[in-house]
């Protein structure tokens, strides 16, 4: 096996391997958990969030709706870029290995091949998987969920940061639990809300040139490993208002949120030190009959920019499309690009299928990952 | 209501899957409507690397290397994209096992341009654009560069492998233009090789030389090697002068 295969197949064993370690892209703006139906509505949710979603994206929702049991069940969602499907099945069909030079490059076992192809592929195309699971009771008075999000992403490039081909992995690792309330007020159109988080996290931001054997050495030992395993942990709050004026046939919403109001302060070894406060608001007008509603909204998150991002990453827009309550359609625009998804909801069962793209850069167009994610609750 | 929503959904369906290749807020391919993001002039040099434009980089590297020079971070990745104007193909070079033991004539002949499908012009300037990487590289004072490397900064580490390929690679390059046939593209014209003068002989030689020389870790010590064997395979050719050792070593490389 050439030298780069050795050198990168090393690298990403190492980091796919603490895959039990969940671990990317460091916290920004977004909420830490996001219903795939939100997501694909440009994950717009401030005004309108979906199931479990509602704890995490603005829990004054809470207040408006119909019944006292909302929710009770769980949630989980596997996602991918297309290209790591793509890349599992060229490497699978053995199709993998397009380049001549990785051709020549490549000898020995089939093993050695098939990782080969591997390394050869994640040059051209980055991988990015995860998964999110969530076990939630919601009410109108408040709700309760545990939640786990775990998004790994592993992408080489022929001029890593000094020059030099390097690996770059990075993972977003996101356990806890979150209590959220919501406070009326003497006026119908008014609701705070509020959600209690402790939080169990790690972002593992790791590069490592493949010509740099010294370094990729150290990736190997035991203390690496155990380091890149450990979490931080933390509790946070999150505040907001909801103002919703309900019409015959069109309401209209304005919210308001804090997020890790005075920053949360996260405990231990890993990154991040905190979650920053963030402010972020959106307004949104629904046109509805008694069975169907179309919801138009617009998110500005971090208006104090206090993790700064650009403003396309920060402006999220979408409409969501309900049908007799059981279908749902939702599209919007996500870090400036498309999104969409759909819904079946029936009596015990929700899937879900949503597509949104996630630039990883400040810069558009620089480190996109294309993301599918399907998604099946199950609940009352 | 019915009609609304169906209208919406099949609008908003089409524009979410009719598109989504570029950035809306792309100021190249965006949309004109959305105040566009251009990036950091870092991530605009990146992002014409990743694109395949490394002319586009180094412009952007070079000015913003003019404007801080003492940010050496950069240097490396000018000296990569200027190598790769040069045709110098640093993956494959990667690709490659150092730990072969062959020489670095060897080594090095299918990572870089060759001259035999190139014009004359076009060969030369390839030639001045792996000088300029080199001359990048050299440009970070060495103290710099090994205390940064000692502390284990990796743009230091890339700066002396890099110096090191950089200039084994242009010495390759530099010999290269003698022993190819200018008139039958992939073939050797040994004949050539009287072309060269003595001072392209010391050229050679001294960029050997130096990047046999360049202080660093394990990263460069498999080229380094090979630079040292080739050294002294030159070495030992006869002859009184360098030139004539060179032209004796490229010789017996080429009947062997």
């Amino acid at each position: 096996m050439s030298a780069l295969s050795k050198n990168l197949g090393l690298c990403c064993a190492i980091l796919a391997g603490s895959h039990g370690l969940p671990a990317f892209a460091q916290k920004n703006s977004a909420p830490i958990y996001q219903d795939p139906f939100d997501l694909g509505a440009g994950g717009a949710s401030l005004t309108r969030a979906s199931q479990v979603g509602v704890l995490f994206s603005n829990p004054a929702l809470l207040a408006y709706g119909g019944g006292f049991h909302r929710w009770l069940g769980t949630e989980f969602s596997v996602l991918s870029n297309r290209e790591s499907i793509e890349t599992v099945r060229g490497v699978i069909t053995g199709s993998g290995g397009e380049d001549d030079a990785s051709a020549e490059s490549t000898e020995g076992t089939e093993e050695g091949s098939e990782t080969a192809d591997f390394v050869e592929k994640i040059f051209d195309d980055p991988v990015h998987i995860g998964w999110g699971s969530t076990l939630a009771w919601i009410t109108s008075l408040g709700g309760f969920s545990v939640f786990s999000r775990f998004e790994p992403d592993l992408r080489a490039r022929q001029f890593g940061a000094t020059g030099l081909p390097e690996v770059r992995f990075r993972a977003e690792s996101y356990h806890g639990a979150i209590a959220g309330t919501s406070l009326r007020t003497p006026w119908r159109w008014l609701a705070f809300g509020a959600a209690a988080k402790y939080l169990y996290v790690s972002e593992p931001d790791i590069a490592v040139e493949i010509t740099d054997e010294a370094k990729i050495a150290e990736l190997s030992s035991p203390d690496f490993v155990q380091n890149l395993a450990s979490h931080n942990t933390g509790v946070g709050l999150d505040g907001s208002v909801l103002a919703f004026f309900q019409g015959r046939r069109v309401d209209y919403s304005f919210a308001g949120k804090i997020d890790d109001i005075g920053d949360t302060k996260l405990s231990g070894e890993q990154n991040p030190e905190s979650f920053r406060q963030v402010m972020s608001a959106g307004a949104a007008i629904t046109f509805h009959t008694g069975a169907d509603a179309l919801h138009l909204a617009l998110d500005m998150r971090d208006i104090g920019e206090v993790y700064g991002e650009p403003l396309y990453k920060r402006v999220h827009a979408g409409a969501k499309l309900t049908l007799r309550t059981w279908v749902g359609l939702s599209a919007g625009i996500h870090h400036g690009y498309p999104s969409f998804g759909a819904e079946v909801d029936l009596i015990l069962l929700r899937l879900s299928a949503t597509s949104w793209t996630r630039e990883m850069s400040n810069t558009p167009g620089l480190d996109t990952r294309r993301i599918w994610l399907v998604s099946l609750s199950a609940g009352i | 209501m019915k009609i609304l929503s169906i209208c919406t959904a099949v609008l908003l369906l089409s524009t979410a899957c009719g598109s989504g290749e570029n950035n809306l807020a792309d100021c190249e391919k965006g949309s004109a409507s959305v105040p566009c993001e251009e990036g950091s002039a870092e991530d605009r040099a990146r992002k014409a690397l990743d694109a395949g434009d490394p002319a586009t980089a180094v412009q952007i590297l070079s000015d913003l290397i003019t404007a801080e020079p003492e940010v050496y971070a950069r240097y490396p990745l000018l000296a990569s994209a200027q190598a790769a104007v040069a045709g110098f193909d640093i993956l494959n070079v990667v690709r490659a096992q150092f730990s072969g033991g062959g020489s670095v004539f060897d080594l090095m002949k299918n990572f870089l341009p060759d001259p035999a499908t190139m014009t004359t012009e076009a060969y030369q300037a390839a030639l001045v654009s792996m000088a300029a990487a080199v001359t990048t590289l050299r440009s970070v004072p060495e103290s710099q560069r090994v205390a940064a490397a000692d502390a284990g900064e990796s743009w230091a580490k890339s700066t002396s492998f890099q110096l090191t390929l950089y200039q084994s690679g242009y010495s390759v390059m530099y010999l290269n233009q003698f022993t190819f046939s200018t008139t039958n593209p992939g073939e050797i014209d040994v004949a050539r090789l009287e072309t060269m003068s003595d001072a392209d002989a010391a050229a050679i030689l001294a960029n050997l030389a130096a990047a046999a020389s360049v202080q660093q870790g394990e990263q460069g010590a498999a080229v380094q090697s090979a630079v040292a064997s080739a050294q002294a395979s030159i070495a030992a050719q006869p002859g009184t002068t360098d030139r004539e050792r060179l032209i004796a070593y490229t010789r017996s490389r080429q009947s062997s």
